[in-house]
């Protein structure tokens, strides 16, 4: 910390140098917060359940809604991510993952399931009902998740428009490789060649310890 | 699969954009005892795609969601500790826990077993030798019901034949051998534990040599007499040769798609 606040203290002006101290603080408050939540979810409290929820709920509903394409079936998601966390709450491990992060890879992955067991028993025929879509009275969110939205967002944008495109229909839509290479009409291995370079790009912009 | 190919794959791994073929080689892979930074890296792209869902922004969840959540839950109860019942039901949980926790040694012996047996399947023959044995000791008790077994055994005895071992992939609890003759032309799946349902067919796989080689379905596995399931790979699907044999969990019927939909059971055929 000592180290941390010297190099703030040299290249950052007086000024901002309180704002800045302050946001870590808050991150680091928050991350807290989230993980004593899980542990106070493991031992059976309700409450805890409940607060996770009203932090990570909108995140998880944003994100089976954009791979789902779907406002019901992103409801259903919610609910079926927030009982699994009330069931594997004593699995999570903080050096995995913040508990944000955790809790929006577990409703991708119930997004990606049902959107892949849709397609094998043709389903896709049917229209998806109203995608969760901005809202202009989108949930304001807390500084400390604006600002981890920003990071994640600056290193998305550091990408290659085509590199970025990719990831996109990997990560929101669920697509394999060769989905992708269909759906954009490109060869298979320039997917995967972009693929592979994006993700080296992200792992060495966002290390594992945030 | 060697670890520079799953080096290379390691960030679609981590986005689960494989297809299904490939997500098992990557599984299959990791199973392995010893890796040069396959690890690692995958530790690196597992970070990166968990952060990914943080560039979202939040979506207004509708009050009824929560409601639903707690009706999921269940009713409170009131714990009462000092309550006889209490005690009882403290008691009933030690046990389980106990039994959990002996089945869960069992299941990692048994997936070390598994480490340990795709990582035989795929040295050299000499080694088949003691899974040929394994492989008749299964099939001796059907012979003489079975002629699919007696096929089997006979595609067993010829010279140059070898048995392989599949590795499950997932978390699959599934086993099987693969008898090949020696011309890599026939090949019949031994089974004790794979069984077709009323919702669900196990299907046949051929992975053919090279890079981005297409599986080809070489039939669905018939229902096990006595318990032991023996089903011949269809020929023409390896008549180009086989690098690997598969085995998928797919809807009554086969695979809908033409491709894998979730690979169970994988074995490397050694050339």
């Amino acid at each position: 910390m000592r180290t941390i606040a010297g190099f703030l203290r040299a290249t950052v002006p007086r000024r901002m140098f309180a704002a800045v101290s302050w946001l870590l603080l808050l991150t680091a408050a928050a991350a807290f917060a989230a993980e004593d939540a899980i542990a106070r979810i493991a031992r059976g409290e309700r409450a805890a359940l409940r607060a996770l929820y009203d932090e990570f709920a909108g995140r998880a509903m944003a994100i089976a809604g954009r791979v789902l394409g779907s406002k019901a079936e992103a409801e259903e998601v919610v609910q079926e991510t927030f009982l699994e966390i009330w069931r594997r709450a004593p699995e999570y491990e903080k050096e995995r993952g913040a508990p944000g992060a955790w809790i929006a890879a577990l409703a991708r992955s119930r997004a990606i399931d049902r959107l892949r067991s849709r397609r094998l028993s043709h389903r896709a025929t049917q229209e998806p009902d109203s995608a969760p879509r901005p809202e202009p009275d989108a949930p304001a969110l807390s500084a400390q998740r604006r600002q981890e939205r920003d990071r994640v967002r600056t290193a998305l944008q550091t990408l290659p428009e085509a590199q970025r495109r990719a990831i996109e229909l990997a990560y929101l839509q669920g697509l394999t490789q060769a989905e992708i290479a269909e759906k954009l009409g490109e060869p298979l291995e320039t997917i995967k060649t972009r693929i592979r370079m994006a993700m080296e790009q992200l792992a060495a912009m966002l290390p594992e310890t945030q | 699969m060697i670890c520079s190919e799953f080096k290379e794959l390691v960030g679609a791994y981590a986005l689960d954009a494989l297809d299904a073929l490939e997500r098992a080689a990557a599984e299959a892979h990791l199973m392995e005892p010893r890796h040069e930074g396959c690890l690692q890296a995958l530790e690196r792209a597992r970070a990166a795609t968990l952060q990914l869902g943080g560039a979202v922004d939040d979506a207004r969840v509708p009050a009824h969601v929560w409601e639903r959540i707690e009706m999921g839950l269940g009713p409170r109860r009131k714990r009462s500790w000092s309550a006889p019942a209490g005690w009882a039901a403290a008691a009933v949980l030690a046990v389980v826990v106990l039994l959990l926790l002996q089945r869960q040694g069992r299941l990692q012996r048994e997936a070390a077993d598994l480490r340990l047996s795709v990582q035989s399947a795929t040295s050299s023959a000499g080694s088949s030798q003691e899974l040929a044995r394994q492989c008749a000791a299964q099939l001796d008790g059907e012979r003489a019901g079975s002629a699919a077994a007696r096929e089997a055994i006979a595609l067993l005895e010829r010279p140059g034949s070898r048995v392989v071992q599949f590795g499950g992939v997932g978390g699959a609890v599934q086993t099987a051998f693969a008898v090949i003759g020696d011309d890599g032309k026939r090949a019949i799946l031994v089974s004790t534990t794979l069984a077709p349902t009323p919702e669900r067919d196990y299907q046949l796989w051929v992975v053919p040599g090279g890079r981005g080689a297409t599986p080809i379905a070489a039939g669905l596995v018939g229902a096990p007499a006595a318990g032991i399931a023996v089903t011949e790979f269809a020929a023409q699907a390896l008549s180009a040769g086989a690098a690997a044999l598969a085995v998928s969990a797919e809807p009554k019927g086969g695979s809908p798609t033409g491709t894998p939909s979730e690979v169970v059971l994988l074995a490397k055929v050694s050339g």
